[in-house]
């Protein structure tokens, strides 16, 4: 084979310029902030429940609704279908103007061992319908005399067209029902579920005569729907509440192992009643169950599953009066401390709540409100100190960094901490990295603390304040697998250590105390292109 | 996008073309019947960027911190960097009578040309190649940072003087990938612990965001005057002057801008900016509404980067063994000054020429270049650098390579 010497010129050339084997890179320095922010109280709890005692301490004053239960949510009246007709006797000969139907009726709800008398209707609606069937114009007037407001009863009159039994003459028309009372008593007035409807027809005065016959039924129909009461009378049957809650403590749950050493400190629950019924309550459990550790401690108390009354409110609209039963729970009459200290992030309460359970007592005369409310309320009110020895906080992310080593990528680096702090707590950081099978891949470590504001030699308004510095060390082999790492566990370990003996002590949180962090970083890029 | 130029450029010079239009260009004014010519060409070149930095960023290799500091110390207020390569295939044809004319000719030619420059700050070289942590507790000037960079193809027809070769011809461009952006005025000031950054920057991007074969169509014109003249003791000479590539390409494949004109202070994220639905990792965060940056696509017309050449050429029919050469140079769309040239021919035998030249590159600074031109009977085949020291130095700054093959006949 010959080449030409321009075609080995040629050929060297391809062969000199058509191969690059590898991509230009460099090693570059870089230092960037990453979080800079301060950290109090406000950012772990909600402000509700923190206050400042006299001398300038948090304290924890936790004031919740356990249980708010109106009585409105059980006592109703159900989307109720009520037709009322009327036929004729004999054949008749009409003539115009003339009324033939005169009729009243009670309608009977079925509520079950409710018995109601009376009634306020906060919101709904009735539709009203009405059907004539026979061959000239009638004019209907339906009236609800139990329905009122202002005292005027429900009346409306309807022209009907004509028509026959096959196809009557039909009008209708819709009405809200707010704000109407319902008199449930029936014609008699002495009755319980029952509403009372009247209605008369009239021939057309301008029609013609017609010839009717018992075949011929006038029709109303009354829809009521969606029908909610803020009043109610009468006697509202022996009904049963009973539940059991679990109230989740996120943060509690994130913590994974030493001890919390809390104050003297109580609770306690109260029972409030604004209802006109009497009552019987149990609190059947209390329970703080911690899932790390699978310690479960129950409250133990005197009152914890034996049933106690609530009495029946008093007076009426403006003048209702509430009772109130208390249940203290102390370190003297229970285990609430090591009930708190088991730091379970899961707290179980279960209840039991029984209206009327002596039957119809009051002769009919059980009575809510529209601010009638049975509530659970927990108070606790302690001072915000503890003594933590190695209390271990936890908790897990996601991360998903995706580095790769044929591009641009960190080859090491080290994030800085810098902190601030005015908590008498002593904290060490360390980072777990997990893979996707939570199989452990590295860990990072600071060789220092966050020093806790005791040993401070600063002060910030007044508060004394701490400065350290922690760096995690990014090896090359940490970075080199990094895109394997989906969790990452950061583990925070407290102490409120005395300043003399460096033993655990109880320390109160001072007012104004916050943690100002920032975090930065310093890694060296290997840039590659 | 440097994927695709590296590609190109591979391409480009893996192809058995090359020239440049200074270098070893002998005018033949004897009548021809058809003229075949391949040229093609390759030239990068800065006013401070070593060759064994600029060789790594074009052909791979390890950057280790000894070029760096070698470079760093070359770098200036202004610094510039331009490229260009090229391929170009023509075929002339004298026998012809374009549209009944005796006098002219017709050509057809076709090639491909990639072409960018760029001017940075001492500072922007520093932040690229040290990072930020070299400038803590300073202010990075990053003003006047410019970048340029267009990739086409064209096809043309045109005619040709049978007598003194000059032509012109019209060329239908297809413009594949083309980016442009410049940092008018820009700062960087830091903390000396890192803990703060503020950047100011007023300044646009544009780019064709579509990686296809064309992103753009256009028209060039490609003029070529050989003008006599009379020169030293009577004879003649010829002075060329030439416009290669100069028209425009309407971007009917859209182009993307970024333009921003903000000051931004950073000293790291609170924790509610990186926790919740509002976080700036959440699916709705914007980082280019949050930065201020205006984003538009559109399509746009373009200039494209042709060039402006005036000159004295070589007569290859010339009886003496010397002649000189030289010329200026413009490329109207690049960051760079104008490049002035000169140099000399001498051709010891009939089938050999070879040349020294001199040139202000038009980015501040001067290089000589050399070159050679055999003849074998009807073919013609050159070889050149303009840059002879960056040939063989690593600390020249810059490389240029250009080979020409012409067969007449």
């Amino acid at each position: 084979m010959r080449f030409s010497p321009v075609g080995l010129i040629f050929l060297g050339m391809l062969l000199l310029f058509s191969c690059r084997k590898e991509k230009a890179s460099w090693n570059s320095a870089w230092s960037v902030p990453l979080v800079s922010d301060t950290l109090d109280l406000n950012n772990l709890v909600a402000d509700s429940i923190l206050s400042v005692d006299p001398s300038h301490f948090y304290q924890l004053e936790i004031n919740r609704n356990i249980l708010d239960l109106s009585l409105a949510d059980y006592v109703e009246i159900p989307d109720t279908l009520i037709v009322q007709k009327y036929a004729i006797s004999a054949s008749l000969n009409i003539g115009p103007g003339m009324s033939f139907v005169n009729n009243v009726k009670d309608h009977y709800f079925d509520l079950q061992t409710t018995q109601l008398k009376k009634a306020r209707i906060s919101s709904g609606k009735i539709r009203i319908e009405v059907q004539n069937p026979i061959e000239t114009g009638t004019i209907f007037t339906v009236e609800l005399p139990g329905v009122t407001q202002n005292n005027q009863a429900i009346q409306r009159t309807f022209q009907a067209p004509a028509g026959t039994n096959q196809q009557p003459g039909m009008v209708s028309q819709e009405l809200d029902l707010s704000g109407y009372f319902i008199d449930l008593r029936g014609t008699n007035g002495s009755g319980f579920n029952l509403l009372q409807s009247k209605m008369t027809v009239q021939t057309d005065p301008n029609g013609g005569s017609v010839y009717i016959n018992n075949q011929d039924s006038m029709k109303f129909i009354v829809r009521m729907e969606d029908i909610k009461l803020d009043y109610a009378r009468g006697y509202f049957g022996n009904l049963i509440v009973s539940d059991t809650a679990d109230l989740q403590v996120d943060f509690l749950q994130n913590i994974t192992g030493g001890q919390l050493d809390l104050p003297y400190t109580d609770i306690e629950f109260s029972i409030r009643n604004s209802i006109k019924v009497g009552a019987r309550a149990t609190l059947t459990t209390l329970s703080n169950i911690n899932q790390n550790t699978n310690q479960s401690v129950d409250m133990n108390h005197a009152q914890i599953g034996i049933p106690f009354n609530i009495e029946p409110a008093s007076g009426s609209w403006n003048s209702l009066l509430e009772t109130m039963r208390t249940i203290l729970f102390t370190s003297a009459n229970s285990n609430i401390e090591g009930f708190v200290e088991n730091l379970g992030g899961e707290q179980r309460l279960g209840y039991k709540i029984e209206l009327n359970p002596w039957g119809n007592v009051s002769g009919g005369w059980d009575e809510f409100f529209p601010n009638s409310r049975l509530q659970v309320r927990m108070k606790a009110h302690m001072p915000l100190s503890a003594a933590l020895t190695n209390l271990t906080i936890q908790d897990t992310f996601a991360l998903d960094l995706k580095q790769d080593q044929d591009k641009s990528h960190i080859l090491s680096g080290l994030l800085k901490l810098r902190v601030s702090n005015t908590f008498p707590l002593q904290g060490r950081v360390q980072l777990f990295l997990l893979n996707a099978q939570n199989q452990l891949m590295d860990v990072i470590n600071s060789p220092t603390d966050i020093a806790s504001s005791v040993y401070g030699m600063d002060t910030y308004n007044a508060l004394q304040m701490a400065k350290s510095e922690l760096n995690f060390n990014l090896s090359e082999s940490t970075l080199g697998h990094i895109s394997d790492v989906a969790k990452v566990v950061v583990r925070v370990v407290l102490n409120t250590p005395d300043p003399s003996s460096g033993m655990s002590q109880q320390v109160l949180i001072p007012e104004g105390a916050f943690m100002a962090i920032k975090l930065g970083s310093s890694f060296q890029l290997e840039n590659r292109f | 996008m440097f994927r695709f130029f590296f590609l190109f450029l591979l391409i480009c010079w893996g192809l058995p073309v090359s020239s440049q239009t200074w270098l070893p260009l002998q005018y033949d004014t004897l009548p021809l019947q058809q003229e075949f010519i391949a040229t093609g060409y390759g030239d990068y070149h800065s006013n401070a960027l070593p060759n064994n930095l600029t060789g790594r960023l074009l052909f791979g290799g390890f950057i280790d911190p000894a070029i760096k500091d070698k470079a760093r110390d070359r770098q200036r207020e202004v610094n510039r960097f331009g490229l260009d390569v090229h391929t170009e295939f023509e075929y002339r044809n004298y026998r012809g009578k374009l549209f009944g004319n005796e006098q002219w000719g017709w050509l057809v030619k076709a090639g491909a040309y990639a072409t960018g420059g760029a001017a940075y700050s001492e500072d922007a070289f520093g932040l690229v190649f040290y990072g930020n942590e070299s400038y803590l507790g300073q202010t990075v000037d990053l003003s006047g940072t410019s970048v340029t960079f267009t990739a086409y193809e064209k096809i043309g027809f045109g005619a040709i003087n049978k007598r003194t070769k000059s032509s012109i011809a019209l060329n239908i461009v297809n413009v594949s990938n083309t980016f442009k952006g410049r940092i008018h005025e820009g700062e960087l000031r830091q903390a000396e612990d890192a803990s703060d950054i503020a950047l100011s920057v007023d300044g646009d991007f544009t780019y064709t965001d579509r990686s296809r074969f064309s992103n753009g169509i256009g028209l060039a014109a490609d003029l070529d005057f050989r003008i006599p003249i009379t020169w030293m003791k009577g004879q003649t000479a010829y002075i060329q002057v030439m416009a290669k590539n100069l028209g425009f390409a309407y971007m009917n494949g859209g182009m993307q801008s970024y333009s921003v004109d903000s000051t931004y202070h950073y000293s790291g994220f609170d924790f509610d900016q990186l926790t919740g639905d509002r976080s700036v990792f959440s699916a709705d965060f914007s980082v280019l509404d949050s930065l201020g940056i205006l984003s538009e696509r559109g399509q746009r017309v373009m200039l494209l980067p042709g060039f402006i050449q005036a000159g004295k050429i070589i007569d290859d029919q010339h009886t003496g063994a010397w002649q000189s050469f030289f010329g200026i140079r413009l490329y109207p769309t690049l960051p760079s000054n104008p490049m002035l040239y000169a140099g000399a021919n001498w051709r010891p035998l009939s089938w050999l020429n070879v040349g020294l030249s001199g040139c202000y590159n038009g980015l501040g600074t001067f290089i000589v270049g050399t070159y050679a031109s055999l003849q074998a009977q009807s073919w013609t085949f050159g070889i050149g650098t303009e840059d002879a020291i960056g040939a063989v130095s690593r600390s020249g700054l810059g490389k240029s390579l250009n080979l020409r093959l012409r067969c007449k006949f």
